[in-house]
């Protein structure tokens, strides 16, 4: 029955090619994007391996006296009571993405979430319900917040990724709720509509996939507030409780400072910088890859 | 083309009776509702199966809404929509669904009505999938099928719409909307973001879909050209309002309404004799505050002072009950 069959692009190509690959293929060609990416990467390695005990097992040790310079067996010298600070800054970058991978990928599926039933029945009671939490933890200074939050879950070591997940939804959740009432008006909405999809279904197939791009410069932007919250928060005394971090050597370092001695304040704040620096500027290449009006 | 009488024949497949569709302005405030627009308002048209009705009328005159309101995807204020002889009208969605199955629709921008993110044979099953027909590798059969229909390559099928022209997403759309062999398609614009030599093939496809499957379509077009290659009826919109229904040859040999003469006269032709352009002064009135009487007496060439006042009835000219018109001019005053 089929007069005219048209002409493919490329009809070689056996499989098309999803917005994701494409993406992906832009990305690889931003140099500054993948070197960035190679960066995260190497710090991921090494928090990953600090996680499995190849190394930096004896961050808590006594290893040698106080404030011993650099050297062969103290790559970074040791601290004000002798412990190293290498193996200590190199632990901490496991902490750093166990807070900002786990604040990340809550913040943001909850955001996401619930910014996309917010903006699917905007202006019903559920939006309004969703948009007055907004505002209530949005009104909360985030650092009285957070110190409320550690008092209620007391001595749980979870405490602070839980306020920081209660609070970095909102924004992600704002985004996502304007994008989706921009999103519900489009006509394979209206299209999927027509054909009987269940309200859920449309939200979850037609909707959220289409947020997939915000969602990921999203999560990569919420992992760096985190870590920076957490070096803040660990300084102030609600932060990490058992273990150890960047933002607990900084603590530490204040008083070795006004002594002259900057290896602990150093090795934990320019390891932080490259992480966070790195990190960002994978972000800014992901939104260049995924923004829509350049994917071409 | 129409055979006959229109209102002579058996039931309808579709009925719309009375139908409104208002939508609050709200304002100041506390945003109260301070005025309504009346995007359709008062609309009486029935299609038979296999039958095809265009609409056709100016930008903003409602004929989208009134498509998307017969489709239940946007709440009516009033009147009923009957499909089949069952009322539609309060259905709720659950309710709906089975109805769905015969129902699709076609959407105007072939850019936005298919989900970036999915392939084309996600895409075309989806409809499957929601009303499971079939099993799984019956469904997948039925997409190479449809793919088939609409001339698209079997290998379209893993594509992404990105990968694709206006004219071949089009195609996609409407094998999405054939999926579930249904009785009735509105078909919204289907062309009009088209280039003008792709236009004429998805027309093709409809008018041959038309002929082989005998689908009844409700033809959404600002275009008389277009709208004259694929109807058997024309109704005519005007601010909400149907101003003139007739069959497709005798709308363009003898249009009765003076706003159906202004659009005929406006279709480009190649013999120019006979036919002075008639060119409308003024704008469309505001369907938020349509004018009193007839809405069209703004603009009306041939305004009378009843027109100021009256509004005129859709109703059969005296010894012409094939079709019905709104003017005085014709003696359709209530």
């Amino acid at each position: 029955m089929n007069a005219v069959t048209l002409a493919l692009p490329a009809e070689t190509r056996a499989r098309g090619e999803s917005l994701w690959r494409k993406a992906a293929r832009k990305f690889g060609r931003d140099r500054l994007g993948m070197l960035a990416l190679g960066v995260v990467l190497a710090y991921f390695i090494v928090a990953l391996g600090a996680w499995l005990g190849w190394w930096a097992g004896g961050w808590a040790d006594l290893s040698g006296t106080k404030w011993e310079p650099v050297s062969s067996t103290h790559w970074f010298g040791t601290n004000i009571i002798g412990q190293d600070i290498f193996d200590r800054a190199v632990f901490s970058t496991a902490t750093a993405f166990e807070v900002g991978l786990s604040v990340a990928l809550a913040a943001t599926l909850i955001g996401a979430v619930l910014g996309a039933f917010a903006g699917f029945f905007v202006g019903s009671w559920i939006d309004e319900f969703l948009l007055w939490c907004m505002g209530v933890l949005d009104a909360i200074p985030f650092y009285l917040f957070v110190a409320a939050v550690a008092y209620a879950l007391t001595d749980n070591p979870w405490a602070m990724q839980v306020a920081m997940i209660a609070t970095f939804w909102v924004g992600t959740g704002r985004l996502i709720r304007g994008e989706v009432i921009k999103l519900r008006g489009m006509e394979y909405v209206e299209a999927a509509h027509s054909i009987g999809v269940s309200e859920p279904a449309i939200i979850f197939r037609h909707i959220l996939p289409n947020t997939g791009h915000i969602l990921l410069v999203q999560a990569s932007i919420t992992f760096v507030s985190a870590i920076k919250a957490e070096v803040i928060l660990s300084f102030l005394g609600l932060g990490i409780k058992d273990g150890m971090s960047w933002g607990l050597m900084i603590d530490e370092s204040t008083k070795e400072v006004l002594a002259g001695f900057y290896n602990n304040f150093l090795a934990a704040s320019v390891l932080m910088f490259g992480l966070v620096m790195a990190f960002n500027a994978v972000a800014d290449a992901l939104q260049d890859a995924l923004d829509p009006r350049k994917v071409g | 083309m129409a055979p006959g009488d229109p209102f002579a024949a058996a039931a309808p497949l579709v009925e719309v009776t009375d139908l409104r569709k208002y939508f609050p302005v709200r304002g100041g405030l506390f945003r109260r509702v301070v005025g309504q627009v009346k995007a359709v308002d008062g609309v009486t048209l029935a299609l038979r199966a296999g039958q095809t009705l265009g609409l056709v009328g100016e930008s903003g005159c409602g004929k989208s809404t009134l498509g998307r309101t017969i489709l239940r995807l946007q709440e009516p204020t009033s009147g009923s929509i009957r499909f089949d002889g069952v009322d539609l009208t309060h259905l709720t969605r659950r309710q709906l669904l089975p109805w769905r199955r015969q129902m699709q629709a076609v959407f105007q921008d072939p850019y936005g009505s298919l989900s970036p993110r999915r392939t084309v044979a996600q895409t075309v099953r989806e409809p499957l999938d929601v009303h499971r027909v079939g099993t799984a590798a019956e469904r997948s059969a039925r997409v190479a099928e449809l793919l088939d229909v609409v001339g698209l390559s079997p290998l379209a099928a893993n594509r992404y719409p990105h990968e694709f022209s206006g004219g071949q997403r089009q195609r996609v759309g409407i094998a999405r909307a054939l999926a579930l062999n249904p009785q009735f398609i509105v078909a919204d614009e289907p062309v009009s973001a088209l280039d003008v030599s792709v236009q004429s093939q998805v027309l093709n496809l409809i008018a041959r879909l038309q002929r082989e499957l005998g689908i009844a379509f409700l033809f959404i077009s600002h275009d008389l050209a277009v709208i004259q290659h694929v109807s058997d009826q024309i109704g005519v919109m005007y601010l909400g309002k149907v101003v003139e229904l007739a069959p497709a040859a005798l709308l363009f040999r003898k249009p009765l309404h003076p706003y159906t003469e202004a659009l005929l006269s406006a279709v480009p032709q190649v013999d120019h004799q006979g036919r002075k352009q008639i060119v409308l002064s003024g704008d469309v009135g505001s369907p938020r505050n349509p004018p009193a009487g007839c809405p069209f007496h703004t603009r009306c060439p041939k305004v009378m002072d009843i027109c100021r006042s009256t509004p005129p009835v859709l109703k059969s000219p005296a010894g012409d009950p094939s079709r019905t018109v709104a003017c005085h001019l014709e003696g359709t005053g209530p």
